[in-house]
């Protein structure tokens, strides 16, 4: 019941989770529903302690559920502990702080750090860390030591170790909060990137404008789910917005400003380029 | 906070290439016949391998004295301890000094002794980068993995500690600039009062240091890592014929110091 993944079956299937943390008085996920499908790509927000990192290790298979009616992770039960084992090699998770996910002395040696947990042999592991380096361009940097480079290339090789192990759906914990803005446009881009070669993706984010892109976005508010659904639908209701401890996005902040002494725009820009459409088209 | 010692030199010689184990087999070997053998034609003999292996590891000179320097103090103090407290008929007295001829000859011994012995242990680890030297102590450890020592582990473990030490040390720096911004002062007072300032530093380092290892553990967990499963290595070690060579090469040179 555990195992056996099912390519049509949704990549996460969860339905009334609950999670509590030993001691504490309420639960930080509380009855949250979430279905994610083979390459979609769905961003979770929410203010400071709505849970969202609470959700991103239970996606993970590392933090038991404390009840669910059910809880699939590419095929697996994360109500035991087998499939929690299993469902770490299916699932990708990244993690906010770069530095505190890079184990080995040297960016090659961090990425083959995945694999060789799972022992593959010296051969396959060399190709594909070969593979994971191109891809993630850290070829130049591969003996370099982890205090040796910048926050955007420690988050970039942290992501090459994840995705290294192959991975059906990739779960990211604020990737970027701790980042310069080059290394947040590094860290994007290849998430972007992989995306668009066909990976399953889960969010996490504070920053609206990383959410606007999305197929779906989800927004926890006190542990379960407060919204669900387009980017447009959600910032539409700005007093709702504003309720969730979320903002708009740059582009729509700015957008209402100059509504407010009177040069509203139709509709609600939510990238810079709608925005400029949006001014193009004003009188 | 440089290195105080002699830390890794990125190269490509024989010495580099050769297996870590057989390196530190032929090391150790090396510095107990230093230790077992107490003639200066032995020390000739050592001292002529271990600046040959120097040679060979094209590691450049400066390297190593930048290291070295700090140590010189320990021989120096080694000279002299030896130089005042040594037995032997007395050719020159002054109040407890009593310098003679054997005196003399014994400190020049355990002076050069010592410089040799440094000299042999840092071509081991100028030439072998510490993750390679951890994943040949575990392999050399692995007997004890009956008695129930999780080797591997600790190796990891070690790994890890030098992995973080220069993220400790910037962080340290960071507590220290914030603390002084308060108002603390590290560098004046009596021993205890700077050893009383260094709790609000070293306070924040621990609690931080626990989270980063939290962190870290949960992101190792997340790629797939279990204490005690098999694991296999990017670059695993590989012993061939220069490593039995360097083996071979050893025992004749540690053969021919304790001979002559």
């Amino acid at each position: 019941m555990s195992s056996s993944p099912d390519e049509t079956a949704p990549l996460f299937d969860i339905s009334g989770l609950h999670y509590r943390y030993a001691g504490a008085q309420a639960d930080a996920l509380a009855d949250l529903d979430l279905t994610v499908h083979e390459g979609e790509f769905v961003a979770v927000l929410g203010a400071n302690g709505s849970g969202k990192s609470t959700l991103a290790r239970l996606l993970g298979g590392l933090e038991k559920p404390t009840a669910a009616r059910h809880a699939l992770a590419c095929g697996h039960d994360l109500l035991v502990e087998d499939g929690r084992l299993s469902a770490r090699r299916d699932v990708g998770v990244l993690f906010q702080n770069p530095e505190n996910q890079l184990v080995a002395q040297c960016v090659e040696d961090d990425v083959a750090f995945g694999l060789e947990n799972l022992a593959w042999p010296a051969a396959d592991m060399r190709r594909r860390v070969d593979a994971m380096l191109a891809r993630f361009g850290l070829e130049e940097l591969r003996r370099r030591e982890p205090h040796m480079l910048s926050g955007g290339q420690k988050q970039r090789t942290a992501l090459a170790g994840v995705i290294a192990v192959p991975r059906r759906v990739l779960v990211l914990d604020e990737p970027t909060a701790m980042l310069d803005p080059a290394g947040r446009d590094e860290v994007l881009m290849a998430v972007r990137e992989m995306h668009a070669d066909g990976l399953a993706v889960v969010y996490i984010t504070q920053e609206m404008d990383e959410a606007v892109g999305a197929d779906r976005v989800v927004v926890l508010g006190g542990g379960t789910e407060a919204y669900a659904g387009t980017a447009a639908g959600l910032f539409a209701d700005a007093v709702r917005v504003r309720r969730l401890g979320l903002g708009l996005p740059a582009a729509g902040e700015l957008a209402l400003a100059l509504a407010e002494r009177g040069h509203a725009l139709r509709g609600l820009p939510l990238t810079i380029d709608e925005l400029l459409a949006a001014l193009g088209d004003a009188p | 906070m440089k290195a105080t010692i002699a830390q890794y030199y990125a190269g490509d010689s024989l010495l580099h290439r050769l297996d870590p184990r057989a390196k530190f087999v032929a090391v150790s070997a090396l510095a107990v016949a230093l230790f077992v053998r107490d003639s200066f034609a032995g020390l000739a003999v050592y001292a002529a391998a271990a600046v040959l292996a120097y040679a060979l590891s094209g590691v450049p000179v400066a390297w190593f004295w930048r290291a070295f320097r700090p140590l010189l103090w320990l021989v120096a103090l080694t000279f002299v301890a030896q130089v005042v407290f040594a037995p032997g008929d007395p050719f020159f007295s002054f109040w407890f000094i009593h310098l003679s001829w054997r005196g003399l000859e014994l400190a020049a011994f355990l002076s050069l002794r010592l410089v040799v012995l440094v000299l042999v242990g840092s071509v081991l680890t100028l030439t072998t980068p510490s993750m390679a030297l951890t994943d040949g102590l575990a392999w050399l450890g692995r007997p004890l993995r009956r008695l129930r020592v999780p080797t591997d582990e600790l190796a990891l473990m070690v790994t890890i500690a030098l992995r973080f030490i220069p993220t400790l040390l910037v962080e340290l720096d960071t507590i220290m600039r914030a603390q002084r911004a308060r108002g603390a002062d590290f560098r004046h007072g009596g021993l205890g009062e700077r050893t009383r300032s260094l709790v609000p530093v070293l306070v924040p380092l621990f609690v931080l240091s626990f989270r980063r290892a939290d962190e870290l553990a949960l992101a190792m967990e997340a790629r797939c890592y279990r204490p005690g499963a098999v694991r296999t290595r990017l670059h695993p070690l590989r012993a061939g014929w220069s490593d039995f060579a360097l083996l071979v090469v050893t025992a004749a040179v540690i053969a021919a110091g304790l001979l002559v």
